[in-house]
C-alpha cells in the first residue's frame, strides 16, 4: 500500500486537523454521494485515514470492527450508514459534513440525527428526524425515530421504569390458573368450576 | 448548578437510603482527611451522586460499617469500606470545582457583592492545588469545560445541545475516569446525558432570574410567551431524562441500581415539580 499521508495529499508531519480536512476533502470527491464517486479510490482513502488516525490514537472510545463498505445497498450513503454500525460516529459526522447542502436528502438527515442522537445533541438530533420525515414522510425508519423523540417529551419514559424483580400474582394470573385447572380437571373427569 | 440531581426520599427504600446517606458521609469524611475540616462544608448531593454512580460500577465491593459523625458525635453514620480511591476521586473533583465557580461568581459580580468570596478563593486555591497534584486530569477536565461553557455562552447562536456541551463533557469524563473498554465509553456517554440534564435544570430553573438580571440562559428568547418557554424546556429535560433512563437499563450496576433508577425516574420529575410549584407562588 502507498504511504497513507501521500494518499491524502499531506506531509507526514500534518496534525489530525489537517488530515480530518483533507479526508472530507477527498470524500466530497470520491465516496458515493460525492462529485465522482470512486469506491476503489475511496477504500484507500478510508483505509489511509484510519491508518494514520488509528495510529496517532490507539483505540479510541469507540467500539472499531472491520469497516463493512456496503457498496450494494442502493442509496448514496451506503458508506456512512456502515461506520456508523462499526461504532466509527466521527467518521461518519466528517463525512456527513462533507457533503454539499445542495446534495442533503431525506437520508442525509437522519444519519446526521442518528450521529448526534449518539453525541447527546438531542435538540438537533430531533431537528434532523424532523426534517428528515417532512422530505420523505413515507418511510417508516425516519417516522419511528421522529415520534421516539417525539413521545419522550411528554415525561412518558417514566411509566416504563422496569419493575424486576417485583413479578407478583396479578388478578388474571389468578383467573387464568383457575380456568388451566378447570380444563385439566376436566379432561380427567371431574369439574372444577361448575359453570365452566 | 448544584443540587438538582436528587433522590426521591418516598419511592426509596429504607436500605438504599441509607447507604446512599452512608456515601454521603463517607465523602464528608474523605473531604475532611484529605483537605481540612473547612473544606467539609462544600460537600452536596451532586458529588454523593458522582460517588454513587462510580461505586455502583466499581470492580471491588463496597460495603458499610457503622462509625459516627464528625460533626455531630451523638448521631451515628455508616463510612464505606474499600471505597477509598474512588471517594478520593470525588473528593478531588469537589475542591476542584469549588474553585472554578468561586472564580465564576467572582468575575460576574460587583466587588462588594463577590467580597466574601474573594477571601474564601485563596483557602480553596490551595485546596485545588492539592487535588491537581493527586489527579491532575481532574483539574484539566474541569478547567478545560469552564473556559469551553464561558466561551459558548458568549456566542448569541449557540442552540441548547452546543451551550450544555461543554458541562455534559465534563461530566462524562468525571463519571468514566478510570474505567476502560465499553463500560467506559457507556459511562462517558451516562455521565454526558446526567451533566446535561444537571446543565438544563439549572436553567429552567433561573428562567425568570436570568431575565431579570440579562444573564445568559439557554432557554432564553425560545417561545412566543412564558408557557411556551417552559414548555419547551420541559420538554428537552424529558428527552434528555429519557435517553439517560435508557442508558441506564443496558448496564448493569454492580451495586446501588435501585438507588440510580430512583433518581432517574423520580428524583428528575420530582425536582421539575418542585421547580414549577416554587415559579407558581
Amino acid at each position: 500500500m502507498r504511504d497513507p499521508f501521500e494518499i491524502l495529499g499531506l506531509s507526514p508531519g500534518a496534525s489530525d486537523e489537517q488530515v480530518k480536512n483533507a479526508y472530507r476533502e477527498l470524500a466530497r470527491r470520491y465516496s458515493d454521494a460525492g462529485s465522482m464517486p470512486d469506491p476503489a479510490r475511496m477504500r484507500e482513502i478510508d483505509t489511509a485515514y484510519d491508518e494514520i488516525i488509528l495510529g496517532r490514537t490507539g483505540n479510541g472510545g469507540t467500539s472499531y470492527s472491520e469497516p463493512t463498505y456496503t457498496y450494494t445497498v442502493p442509496n448514496d450513503l451506503g458508506d456512512i450508514r456502515a461506520k456508523i454500525k462499526s461504532g466509527k460516529f466521527d467518521d461518519a459526522e466528517t463525512l456527513l459534513d462533507g457533503v454539499p447542502v445542495s446534495n442533503r436528502t431525506a437520508e442525509w438527515y437522519y444519519l446526521k440525527g442518528t450521529v448526534q442522537h449518539r453525541k447527546g445533541w438531542l435538540e438537533e438530533a430531533a431537528r434532523n428526524f424532523e426534517q428528515a420525515t417532512r422530505l420523505d414522510p413515507s418511510n417508516p425508519e425516519y417516522r419511528q425515530a421522529y415520534s421516539n423523540i417525539k413521545s419522550d417529551r411528554s415525561g412518558g419514559y417514566r411509566t416504563e421504569k422496569s419493575t424486576g424483580g417485583r413479578s407478583g400474582c396479578s388478578g388474571c394470573d389468578i383467573c387464568s390458573g383457575l380456568l388451566c385447572a378447570d380444563c385439566c380437571c376436566e379432561c380427567m373427569g371431574g369439574d372444577l368450576i361448575r359453570c365452566c | 448548578m448544584f443540587g438538582y440531581v436528587k433522590i426521591y426520599k418516598p419511592e426509596l427504600k429504607v436500605k438504599d437510603y441509607e447507604a446512599y446517606q452512608g456515601v454521603y458521609c463517607s465523602l464528608c469524611k474523605r473531604i475532611g482527611k484529605d483537605y481540612g475540616q473547612l473544606a467539609r462544608l462544600t460537600l452536596n448531593y451532586d458529588f454523593t451522586l458522582l460517588a454513587l454512580a462510580r461505586l455502583a460500577f466499581a470492580e471491588e465491593c463496597c460495603g458499610f460499617k457503622n462509625s459516627r459523625c464528625s460533626f455531630n458525635p451523638t448521631k451515628k453514620c455508616q463510612q464505606c469500606i474499600n471505597g477509598e480511591k474512588e471517594l478520593s476521586f470525588v473528593a478531588a473533583a469537589a475542591m476542584v470545582m469549588v474553585y472554578y465557580k468561586l472564580c465564576d461568581d467572582i468575575n460576574d459580580s460587583s466587588f462588594f457583592k463577590g467580597l466574601l468570596k474573594r477571601f474564601l478563593r485563596p483557602f480553596f486555591s490551595l485546596k485545588r492545588k492539592k487535588a491537581r497534584r493527586l489527579f491532575p486530569e481532574v483539574d484539566e477536565i474541569i478547567g478545560k469545560a469552564m473556559s469551553e461553557q464561558d466561551k459558548v455562552e458568549k456566542r448569541s447562536d449557540a442552540g441548547v445541545d452546543a451551550s450544555a456541551h461543554p458541562s455534559a463533557t465534563a461530566m462524562g469524563k468525571l463519571l468514566s475516569y478510570g474505567f476502560e473498554g465499553e463500560t467506559a465509553a457507556n459511562l462517558e456517554r451516562i455521565g454526558y446525558l446526567a451533566g446535561r440534564c444537571v446543565y438544563l435544570m439549572d436553567a429552567y430553573d433561573d428562567i425568570y432570574d436570568d431575565k431579570k438580571t440579562s444573564s445568559y440562559n439557554v432557554f432564553n428568547n425560545i417561545g412566543k410567551n412564558e408557557k411556551e418557554t417552559e414548555e419547551y424546556a420541559e420538554g428537552v429535560l424529558n428527552v434528555t431524562a429519557a435517553e439517560l433512563a435508557r442508558e441506564l437499563e443496558g448496564m448493569k450496576p454492580a451495586r446501588f441500581g435501585e438507588i440510580l433508577e430512583n433518581i432517574v425516574y423520580d428524583g428528575m420529575y420530582n425536582t421539575m415539580k418542585q421547580i414549577k410549584k416554587e415559579r407558581c407562588k
